[in-house]
């Protein structure tokens, strides 16, 4: 802004020009200010070291200042000089003075002579003669000021020259105020940059709040990844299971028969009896349903430990040697082998699913009360199951856990550690929040069996076709499972919240339907043959419910990855500062309308006297509207709220939010500019930078408390 | 402003339905055609029966033998004249003026009711011009030859049968009357009787039996006899009646300029300079030139239709001759013109091609709805005479205050103080200079004129203060339609005094506009322009100071429920006037009672500035007015130049079209380079509708940026040659920006070129009106030398065709220096126009071929009257003999203290083509000769541009003499 530089060492030390600093760590500079005519002319015969010619009309045209600047800085400034000189030295051995941009020599007599003789205006630095240039106000007791040469003599006190000296013509009289001024100033600076050093401090814990949740993102996108892609293949082996138990099936069962639930064919005799129990008995398939849907879980969870804990066996003896944590492993480990060792999984899976069939095979020739009588049975059979399965996992839990104490060297140099370890791990955050359901309580069965004395075979039916709906939600915000799934497309962040309770409810819906449709299979498979199970028809049950199962973990992770890959995305600003804020919502208010602007979320309208919001747009991007007009300097001071509802004859609305440092989030005014162009002003923590503050001058450093 | 948002839904809806494409522009449809209004057809039809019978049955109209009498002394001529067909008797009276004038009036001799005429100053200036004796008087035969004026160089010639006139400057004829025989007056009737129209009644009965041919000449002329007749006594249209209590009252009468191609005037329309055909065998456009105040939603170009105002004036140029018409009458208007012996429509390029035509004649025929056959004939040899004549009977413009000719900023609407503020300071921060800040009708409280939005606008005398403390102004809107409001004092007031417009039934008038219902107040009631006059002293208008001004908008009136978006013609004023004879006067009669209002509110010490959108003849003694509610186009850039000539030339000198267009978004390079060309046409304000972006000059990022600045910057660089020619123009009614033809009246080549333009003698300009345009083609009349206003290197156009052609890259617009002319400048630009007048002087000599050049600097106060005292400077300049001399003239006070608080020292002075480089510049400093710096530099062409430091030398206001050597 200012005519670049002057190296002119020999104004250094003269007494006529006084040096001063201009306090702008930006512009680095030191000025020279020469007042009045002779001094104006000694700082000539510095720079030229002749004797300078005297203007014609000396004394009759104003002389007040000449401003040269010099960029020379001490050592102990915080910020290193930038060299601006250019080469501009009087020429030595002549007295002219060569304007700035070196397209002239001047007599030193024109300069300030109120006529503008060089096409950059440097000759009239205190004078409005040229266009271009700027008038260099001491402000002593303030901070000098540079102010367009348009300016000078104009009649007005320019308010950025508080000592008055910009109208030394006296067309107004204007007074030296910057004692004043300046004492006021340095009191708002002071105020002003404890606000944003206390800002500041908010920001960083905004930042640090930031860092985490984005590292916490990072490490939960990998682990969900890692997550689906195992339960790809979970359930692609799943899929393939079930093939080939839905062909074993087709082979063996491919003759007719009745279902005793779609046409039961009770004696009229024992039909009252018949109704209560075949309603109680379908309650108890469900139940049982659960129960082995419960059972599958805590199996899932033992084989998913398990597929780590195994590595335990090959610990190294060294390695025990040297960390208590591992030698407390192995020894748990060899302790669990001991009590549950002889249990051969496959054999247990296949007492299982024995036991189910037979349940489905002796259906039909069977009446409902008998039939519950097995139901329960094969209940209590699934719930001994469950409990024993139950001790296995916590006794293999604690086989393990104490891997958690290993130091962290032992997980680098054991590899064995390190896989039992990571598994470990992996199954805390796998299961995570994720509940097994509570076991069954049989006496229920009872009870509602004997509450309900005639209950309608239309309503039990109801039951058995949507068991799923009757079952108490988990959470209750989520309760209608299906809305909540159909809203999840246009609301991501509602389904995260209920994810887990829509996917369990969902899981179980589809499970109940799958087994039920399979069982009736098998049943018939079971009934026109013997009691003996075909090998491959009890795993399509068992496969079915467990690929449901794992679909329904996956989809649960897919969700809940896209939401977290969505946050990823979102720009919360330098250092993740705006994070803290995100979706915080502000307003203000004037005579019609209220707004409301939520950080990197929605803007809106409101009108007072009710009526329908307006949407006002959602943010779109950070910077300002004019986006011709972004630097890296302002790119994270404005918001851009794009996209709202459409004018009539206008553009749909759009909000730039500028955001200023202050103490609090604070939304201070929304104006229309344009039609349908809102910008709003905005304060908050989250920008408050020291650092782009101005850098207080030496001498106020004692004062400031910072 | 414009009805854009407000519309009512419903009609917004119909729109919608009926025009399903976006960007449609005028709904052409609402505003009427010749054929449907009901006295365009029929006085067209007379003028077609008349072309079409004339050769068999001359016009009725004859001047009764021995009726002729001359009052030598008085200047008057009369005679009787009687209508052979309809047997009704007329009388004619010629007035001889001063400065080439003549007042024609043909009224009904014995007529059931007077006609209305506009009396005393409503169209006229106070000072009505002095008659003149006739001279020498010759008959031959039944003609007559009356010979007046200075050297008796003007003669009348009277035929009697059938009746015509003709006058002659010099010798030359210039104009006739009743040539083609269309003069045709709807003489005042009792209803019973509705005769058909007597051309029927004397012609030969058809044979018996005898049925026309479709399109054979016999059924053309039933038709137009059948058209003769139509809708005398009611007329509808889009469904809205005019109840015409008072039967046909037209008249219709044609006036040829003889040996002449080109006519101007009649504004306003977005049409060419030089006006179009709209009749026989060339016409460009199929219908006549329409007058007929007008608010037209999004006018498009190219257009003969009506719109914001109208000045029955037109003007005629040829070689040694130039002649205008002025008919004062407010009622509807139609004109049509028709070309005679022009080979061709010309293309635009061929337009500078040499044309002498000397046998061609312009014939117009002129047609309104009701009022007196009262019309002023105006004689010169060139343009400037007839600005002369024309504004000494209609009034000089007003002297604005020197802020007014700076840069306006305006916008619907700024939002609230906040907002002003920000804008106002952003100007400065862009080191953009600007003079003021204008409210539209948002800054009201509901659209109640004279009140302030109580949240938004709450501390209004602060925000004008903040304001003025750099020398800013601000500009209230301010319309005729006053809130149907018992709690707003303005319409209680007027209801309560009877003031307001009446409908047929004798209620006041209710109609809607921005308010919703609303009343209009009749300001053709004397009392009521004094009680209007009254609400704007500082006392009444609350909130204001004296740094407010006032914008008048809607006067046309616009109605938006009315037809044609206006008041219905059988409204009533004052003395049950009904509103079709005054229509077109309203708006000005408005403006005129507002800006009585800021004389009165500051004792007259004050000068008023006062916009207009509406106006007639006399605006100009009111203040400025704007093209109405154009659109963001290339077009309307384009249309913009010469519809400001045309208004220019018809009395009104300071006008300006609404910069970047006022609908829609302009593109910046369409922004910069309207901003370009406004810098120098007279009124410069940059508007915007409510429905559009914000366009502050600094929000396009750059270049546009610093190139809008540098437009404005020249603006500001110009002003004391602008107020030195708006001086001018207050006693010569000279427009500002002139049409080619005022400054080469002598260069057929310039006759109807309307697409550059003169800003007073010295600087030529022509826009860049295309996206792109890599040049621009320009016509330097070959009788003057010109140099680039830039780099001041002579141009060197084509000999023959006198074209150059100019690279237009996006910093530049083509503009000349005309060699001859001495500029005054001030080259130090400050905030606002009234921080500089202390600053000195440059003057730029550009030298014409002969190495001689004159100029003029006009210098006062900028606000006040006191220049009527004589406090101002008034300086003479000549260049001769490469001696620069500056002589004060008509200086009575130079010694004041209102004089010696201007700036008047001359800091420099740059010479402008000159042969050589000067050795020396000497200045007389008492007996002692001074020499002074100057500095040389040679352009192409081997000229030299000197510039010249004057020191403290030189002071404008004394005489002084400069010496190149």
């Amino acid at each position: 802004m200012l005519p670049e530089t002057i190296v002119a060492e020999g104004l250094v030390g003269n007494p006529q020009c006084a040096s001063i600093n201009t306090h702008d760590l930006r512009h680095p500079r030191e000025l020279y200010i020469c007042s009045g005519y002779t001094a104006a002319t000694a700082l000539f015969s510095a720079l030229s070291s002749q004797p300078p010619v005297l203007p014609p009309t000396a004394g009759t045209r104003p002389a007040l200042c000449v401003a040269f600047i010099q960029v020379v800085r001490t050592p102990t400034d915080p910020i290193p000089p930038r060299k601006e000189h250019t080469a501009y030295t009087a020429s030595s051995g002549t007295d002219l003075f060569r304007c700035l941009d070196g397209s002239k020599h001047i007599p030193f007599a024109a300069v300030n002579d109120d006529y503008c003789d060089c096409p950059d205006g440097s000759d009239e630095p205190g004078t409005p003669a040229c266009e271009h240039g700027f008038f260099h106000c001491l402000n002593d007791d303030h901070i000098g000021a540079d102010i367009p040469t348009s300016r000078v003599n104009d009649g007005i006190c320019d308010p950025q020259c508080c000592d008055g000296s910009d109208e030394y013509l006296g067309y107004v009289k204007c007074h030296n105020n910057c004692t004043e001024i300046g004492a006021t100033y340095r009191k708002e600076l002071l105020a002003k940059r404890r606000v944003v050093a206390e800002g500041e401090k908010i920001a960083r814990e905004y930042a640090e709040f930031g860092a985490k949740a984005a590292a916490d993102r990072t490490a939960e996108i990998s682990i969900l990844t890692n997550k689906i892609e195992k339960l790809d293949k979970k359930v692609k082996d799943l899929q393939d299971k079930k093939a080939a138990a839905e062909e074993f099936a087709k082979l063996h069962g491919n003759e007719s028969a009745t279902d005793d639930q779609s046409n039961p064919q009770p004696s009229a005799k024992s039909s009252k009896r018949q109704d209560k129990c075949c309603a109680t008995k379908s309650k108890c398939v469900t139940m049982l349903d659960e129960q082995i849907g419960g059972t599958l879980m805590v199996q899932d969870r033992l084989e998913y430990l398990q597929e780590g804990a195994h590595h335990i066996d090959n610990i190294e003896p060294a390695t025990r040697e040297k960390d208590p944590a591992a030698a407390d492993a192995y020894d748990a480990y060899q302790n669990y082998k001991l009590t549950w060792a002889p249990e051969d999984e496959e054999v247990a899976d296949m007492a299982d699913t024995t036991a189910v069939d037979e349940d489905g095979a002796a259906a039909p020739s069977r009446d409902c009360c008998t039939r519950v009588q097995e139901c329960k049975k094969k209940v209590e059979e699934e719930q001994d199951k469950f409990l024993h399965l139950s001790d296995k996992l916590e006794a293999l839990l604690n086989a393990v856990s104490p891997l958690g104490k290993a130091k962290p060297k032992t997980r680098r140099q054991d590899d064995w550690v390190r896989r039992a370890y990571e598994q470990y791990v992996d199954y805390k955050l796998q299961f995570r929040g994720e509940k097994i359901p509570p076991m069954q309580d049989l006496a229920e069965l009872e009870k509602e069996g004997k509450e309900k004395e005639m209950p309608a075979s239309t309503s039990a039916e109801q039951q058995t076709e949507k068991p799923a709906a009757d079952k108490p939600s988990p959470d209750g915000s989520c309760a209608v499972a299906a809305d909540v799934l159909a809203s999840a497309f246009t609301d991501p962040k509602q389904v995260v919240k209920c994810a887990p309770a829509i996917v369990s409810k969902y899981a179980v819906s589809l499970y109940d339907t799958v087994s039920t449709q399979l069982k009736a299979t098998l049943g018939r498979v079971g009934s026109s043959r013997s009691a003996v199970p075909p090998p491959g028809g009890a795993d399509v049950t068992k496969v079915a419910a467990r690929l449901i199962e794992s679909e329904a973990l996956r989809t649960e992770a897919t969700t809940k990855l896209a939401e977290l890959r969505r946050l990823a995305e979102i720009d919360f600003g330098p250092a993740g500062v705006w994070e803290k804020l995100y979706r915080t919502c502000v307003t203000t208010e004037t005579a019609e309308y209220t707004y409301e602007i939520c950080i990197l979320d929605r803007a809106v309208q409101k009108p007072k006297n009710g009526g329908a919001q307006t949407g006002l747009g959602t943010f779109k991007r950070w910077g300002v509207r004019d986006s011709t007009k972004a630097t890296a300097e302002n790119a994270h001071h404005a918001m851009m709220y794009e996209d709202g509802d459409r004018c009539w004859n206008g553009p749909a609305r759009s909000v730039e939010v500028t955001v200023e440092c202050g103490l609090e989030t604070k939304l201070l005014s929304v104006v229309e500019m344009s039609k349908c162009e809102y910008n709003a002003r905005l304060t908050s923590p989250a920008v408050c930078d020291l650092s782009k503050l101005d850098v207080l001058p030496p001498a106020w450093h004692e004062h400031d408390e910072l | 402003m414009h009805q854009g948002g407000g519309y009512l839904l419903a009609t917004l809806l119909v729109f919608l339905a009926v025009f399903p494409q976006p960007g449609v522009m005028v709904k052409q449809e609402d505003f009427k055609q010749c054929s449907q209004s009901a006295f365009c057809l029929r006085q067209r039809a007379y003028a077609d029966l008349a072309d079409i019978t004339r050769a068999s049955s001359p016009s009725p109209c004859e001047l009764v033998p021995g009726s002729l009498d001359v009052k030598s002394e008085e200047g008057v001529v009369t005679a009787s004249l009687i209508d052979r067909e309809r047997n009704i008797p007329f009388s004619f009276n010629v007035n001889l003026l001063e400065r080439d004038t003549a007042r024609v009036s043909i009224k009904e001799s014995r007529p059931l009711k007077p006609r209305y005429e506009l009396t005393g100053d409503l169209a006229l200036d106070a000072k009505y011009p002095a008659s003149v004796p006739v001279g020498s008087v010759k008959h031959h035969g039944a003609d007559t030859t009356i010979r007046f004026g200075k050297d008796e160089r003007n003669s009348l010639l009277i035929r009697s049968k059938p009746f015509s006139f003709e006058l002659a400057i010099g010798g030359v004829p210039a104009i006739s009357f009743n040539d083609k025989g269309y003069l045709y007056y709807e003489h005042w009737r009792p209803k019973k009787d509705e005769e058909a129209a007597p051309a029927v009644e004397n012609q030969a009965p058809e044979p018996e039996g005898a049925v026309p041919a479709a399109g054979s000449t016999e059924e053309k002329i039933r038709n137009l006899k059948e058209n003769l007749k139509k809708d005398l006594w009611e007329e509808t249209f889009n469904g809205k009646t005019d109840s015409k209590p008072h039967g046909p009252a037209s008249i219709g009468f044609d006036v040829s300029f003889l040996g002449s191609k080109n006519v101007y005037g009649i504004p306003q329309h977005a049409s060419d300079f030089s006006l179009k055909s709209t009749r026989g065998p060339h016409k460009a456009y199929e219908e006549p030139y329409r007058m007929y105040n007008l608010d037209v939603f999004e006018y498009i170009m190219d257009s003969p239709m009506a719109l914001y105002g109208s000045i029955p004036f037109m003007m005629s140029h040829k070689k040694g001759a130039t002649a205008g018409i002025y008919w004062m009458n407010a009622a509807e208007m139609w004109v049509d013109v028709e070309t005679h012996g022009a080979e061709s429509v010309l293309s635009k390029a061929a337009e500078y091609l040499h044309l002498g035509h000397t046998n061609t004649t312009t014939t117009t025929h002129w047609m309104a709805e009701s009022g007196a056959l009262d019309f002023f004939v105006f004689l010169g040899t060139k343009p400037t005479d007839i600005f002369n004549s024309f504004t000494a009977l209609t009034g000089r413009p007003a002297m604005p205050q020197s802020f007014a000719i700076a840069y306006h900023q305006c916008r619907w609407n700024y939002m609230d103080e906040q907002d002003v503020s920000d804008v106002d300071e952003n100007f400065d921060k862009y080191d953009i200079p600007f003079d003021v800040l204008w409210l539209d009708i948002e800054h009201t409280d509901g659209k109640r004129y004279f009140t302030w939005d109580p949240v938004k606008f709450a501390n209004p005398v602060a925000m004008q203060e903040n304001l003025a403390s750099k020398g800013r102004k601000m500009v209230t809107i301010i319309d005729p339609h006053i809130k149907r409001d018992d709690n707003f004092h303005i319409s209680k007031d007027f209801k309560d005094k009877g003031m307001f417009i009446k409908d047929k039934d004798g209620n006041d008038f209710d109609g809607w506009c921005w308010p919703g219902s609303s009343n209009w107040i009749d300001y053709t009631d004397e009392k009521a322009r004094a009680n209007w006059a009254d609400k704007f002293s500082f006392a009444n208008y609350k909130g204001s100071t004296p740094s407010l001004y006032t914008w008048n908008d809607m006067n046309e009136p616009s109605v938006f429920s009315g037809p044609e978006t206006t008041m219905p013609k059988d409204a009533l004023h004052k003395d049950s006037v009904e509103h079709r004879d005054v229509h077109n006067v309203y708006g000005t009669l408005f403006h005129r009672s507002t800006f009585q209002g800021h004389l009165d509110r500051n004792n007259g010490k004050d000068r008023p500035f006062i916009l207009s959108r509406a106006f007639f003849a006399g605006t100009q003694r009111y203040g400025a007015i704007w093209t109405g509610d154009n659109f963001s186009k290339w077009s309307h850039l384009e249309a913009s130049v010469p519809m400001l000539l045309t208004i220019g030339s018809s009395g009104v000198v300071f006008g300006g079209a609404d910069v970047g267009g006022f609908f829609g978004n302009p593109e910046p390079d369409l922004l910069l380079r309207w901003y370009q060309v406004a810098a120098f046409q007279p009124f410069f304000r940059a508007h915007a509708h409510i429905d559009t972006k914000r366009r502050e000059p600094w929000l396009f990022g750059e270049p546009y940026t610093t190139l809008i600045r540098a437009a404005i910057r020249h603006r500001y660089k110009i002003l004391p040659y602008l107020y030195t020619l708006f001086e001018e123009s207050t006693r010569t009614g000279n427009p500002v920006m002139r049409p080619m033809v005022a400054e080469f009246p002598k260069d057929e080549k310039s006759f109807s070129v309307g697409d550059q333009f003169m800003l007073g003698s010295g600087i030529l300009v022509k826009p860049v009106i295309t996206k792109e345009q890599a040049s621009v083609d320009v016509y330097l009349p070959s009788s003057s030398v010109w140099y680039d206003y830039e780099t001041f290197e002579k141009a060197s156009p084509s000999s023959s065709s006198g074209i150059v052609t100019v690279k237009t890259p996006l910093e530049k617009i083509p503009i000349f220096l005309r060699g001859g002319n001495i500029i005054p400048r001030r080259e130090r630009v400050r905030r606002s126009s009234s921080l500089m007048h202390r600053d000195p002087y440059t003057l730029w000599v550009a030298v014409d071929g002969e190495g001689k050049a004159n100029g003029r600097l006009y210098a006062d106060d900028g606000h006040s009257y006191d220049y009527q005292k004589g406090d101002f400077i008034d300086s003479e300049f000549t260049f001769s003999a490469s001696v620069l001399k500056g002589r004060a003239i008509n200086t009575p006070n130079l010694d004041s203290a209102a004089i010696k608080a201007l700036g008047c020292r001359m800091e420099r002075i740059v010479l402008v083509g000159l042969k050589a480089a000067p050795r020396r510049v000497v200045v007389a400093d008492g007996g002692d000769k001074l020499t002074l710096q100057v500095e040389t530099r040679k352009v192409s062409g081997g000229l030299h541009v000197a510039t010249v430091k004057t020191g403290g030398n030189i002071v404008i206001g004394e005489t002084w003499e400069l010496v190149i050597e």
